[in-house]
């Protein structure tokens, strides 16, 4: 009945093929992250805004909140190189300031909305049943809102600050987030490698954050750098519409709704902060394809 | 031999009486392991064989109570080192598995978390059961398991990826994982079904001969009779949820009794044919019956090439044939 050779065990290595190429996970990512030249041309970009925002003081040429109704729409020229507002503030040095709420409102409601987001998710996928249906119910509600209307009305009543533009922005963009993380939840719970987990004894919310999470990561790095972008463009919505930042504060969004009025005669006034809205923007959507490409493998697993 | 199946509880590590485990499904009530009794000596190794879908898994899984809803263990004991297991605290059970039984699970493949080193996944198990453990300690009590499993380069192969292994070296860690808390009882489920022939031969040595040294007993489950022949001292069979016939290895091949024993027996291809036997594989006709819609009588009746009148009509027991050898079959009454 043994139709087996006997092996000597201990002995013989049973496989080449374990070459120990100790790439780690982002030693791999960055390697082909750096092929793509898009994605490298959208980290500059991004790396370039972030400094210019940090160091924003040194940067700046001129004072941002600075009046001089004598300077009122000068042209761009040299000394300032996107010309004033209609107070005669300097357009350049307002945008660069501008990069600072821009930026903050970029990525901190979005860090806090996939936080509140990748919990309730991977709460929802891993108990299933009532606690799943009751999280998608509430899921599928703020999703069935208009998103930019459910933040304005927050805003209306809480009032326009910059804490209650971060409170407005994180109850929007959770949703989104927690039906990405409850599905791949849902797909690698069933994995045998949690299995194995749960028989060797390892508690629940080990197992959702030490097996289950890290596995979502490649997702959540694609979702993070797509909604960042997207946080940015609400924040101008709102600034625009009169319920973001209010002045003198300068935001991106705030300066094309003031500029808006003089197009005609001084279009640099609303343009210039746009541009600035679309190079972060694409940006960060350049930076997220490359991401994409250079998880697939592990998007695809 | 004898004492070990007459209910003298003693030298068994694991009794499993009576075990029910159903499925609560919307079409209705799936008995996947119905009335099941498994007695596991200390020290021994005891195999279960059956076709897929017979219950083995659920079997060893109820073991561990890691059946999920719809499954519930409706009925039984489980009677682990002299306690009742599903009497336990959720508490108490996470203590004991991967600590004092562990599992081996088919596929080596998905079993092992692709984010982490198989190092620290394996020392993580050592540092869940031994709460004073160091860190380093782990990390050297890893690499002397690796090396005990037969990894080449221990502890080189500390800092990769599962998947910078091969299907037989992930078995090895994984076997190295199930037994670094050095566990009293391993539940091997189909750890060689996913590898080809000659890592199987070195993955069963090598647990055979793990088994002597770390002095644990082991229930394999196996499709695969040759595997049996090979590791185990007592077989159950079982089919549709129940025990078919159960004895220790040597009289299960020699004079194997149940019809269904006899045809998986009759199935295993062989090289060297007798002349007279037919050129064509002997298989048992039919499929396992979906548990739903079970046939009346004997399980096995609709398949059995011997099915009396009784056979649809009545269930047999299981009998005692002496010698620690079992049948549930009416060919044998009286």
């Amino acid at each position: 009945m043994s139709n087996f050779k006997k092996v000597t065990v201990n002995t013989e290595p049973d496989s080449s093929k374990a070459d120990p190429v100790t790439e780690t996970f982002w030693q791999e990512i960055s390697r082909s992250l750096l092929k793509d030249k898009a994605a490298i041309l959208g980290g500059i970009v991004i790396l370039a805004f972030l400094l210019m925002a940090v160091f924003a003081p040194y940067v700046a040429p001129h004072d941002p909140y600075k009046v001089s109704l004598d300077l009122q729409f000068t042209k761009p020229n040299a000394q300032y190189p996107v010309g004033t507002d209609m107070y005669g503030r300097d357009v350049l040095s307002r945008i660069i300031y501008g990069a600072r709420i821009s930026l903050l409102i970029g990525f901190v409601p979005t860090i806090i909305s996939m936080l509140i987001g990748i919990i309730l998710g991977v709460i929802s996928g891993y108990y299933g049943r009532r606690t799943d249906f009751l999280i998608m119910t509430l899921a599928d509600l703020v999703l069935a809102f208009p998103s930019l209307l459910l933040a304005m009305v927050v805003m209306y009543t809480l009032g326009a600050s910059l804490l209650n533009i971060f409170i407005a922005l994180s109850i929007v963009g959770w949703a989104g987030t927690a039906r990405v993380v409850r599905a791949e939840t849902l797909s690698l719970k069933n994995k045998e490698f949690v299995e194995a987990a749960k028989a060797t004894g390892v508690k629940d919310y080990i197992i959702m954050l030490r097996h289950i999470l890290p596995n979502c990561i490649p997702q959540l790095l694609v979702l993070l750098t797509l909604n960042i972008p997207i946080s940015i463009l609400s924040e101008a919505s709102l600034s625009f519409l009169g319920v973001g930042a209010q002045p003198p504060a300068s935001s991106w969004g705030l300066m094309v709704s003031n500029g808006k009025e003089y197009m005609f005669n001084a279009p640099w006034v609303a343009i210039s902060p746009g541009i600035a809205i679309l190079s972060v923007v694409l940006a960060f959507n350049f930076l997220g394809d490359g991401l994409r490409d250079a998880l697939d493998p592990y998007l695809k697993q | 031999m004898r004492g070990m199946n007459c209910g003298m509880s003693y030298d068994n590590i694991l009794e499993i009486k009576n075990l029910k485990t159903y499925f609560y499904t919307d079409k209705g009530i799936l008995p996947a392991v119905d009335d099941v009794s498994i007695n596991v000596g200390k020290g021994k190794i005891i195999g279960i064989v059956g076709e897929s879908g017979c219950g083995k898994s659920i079997t060893s899984l109820s073991v561990l109570q890691l059946i999920s809803p719809p499954g519930k263990i409706t009925a039984g004991e489980i009677i682990f080192n002299g306690k009742n297991l599903l009497h336990c605290t959720p508490k108490e059970i996470r203590a004991i598995r991967g600590n004092e039984i562990s599992i081996i699970f088919q596929e080596p493949m998905t079993s092992l978390n692709p984010v982490y080193t198989v190092g620290k996944q394996v020392a993580e198990t050592l540092l869940l059961h031994n709460k004073i453990m160091s860190k380093r300690e782990a990390k050297e009590k890893v690499i002397e398991m690796f090396s005990l499993v037969g990894i080449p380069e221990p502890e080189k192969r500390y800092n990769v990826y599962p998947h910078q292994l091969s299907g037989g070296l992930r078995q090895r860690i994984m076997i190295a994982m199930a037994l670094v808390c050095r566990s009293r009882l391993l539940i091997a489920d189909e750890p060689t079904t996913a590898l080809d022939v000659t890592i199987e031969a070195q993955i069963l040595n090598l647990m055979k001969s793990l088994q002597k040294e770390i002095d644990t007993s082991v229930i394999l489950i196996t499709h695969n009779l040759g595997v049996v022949a090979e590791m185990c001292d007592y077989v159950y069979v079982m089919y549709a949820g129940k025990i078919m016939e159960q004895a220790d290895v040597y009289s299960l091949f020699d004079k194997s009794l149940h019809p269904y024993t006899e045809g998986l027996l009759k199935s295993i291809p062989r090289v060297n044919k007798q002349e007279t036997e037919s050129d064509r594989l002997y298989c048992i006709n039919g499929m396992v019956p979906n548990l739903l819609y079970l046939p009346k009588g004997c399980r096995f009746s609709p398949r059995c090439e011997y099915a009396m009148d009784i056979c649809s009509e009545q269930e047999p027991e299981l009998m005692d044939m002496g010698g620690g050898h079992f049948v549930r079959c009416f060919k044998y009454r009286g």
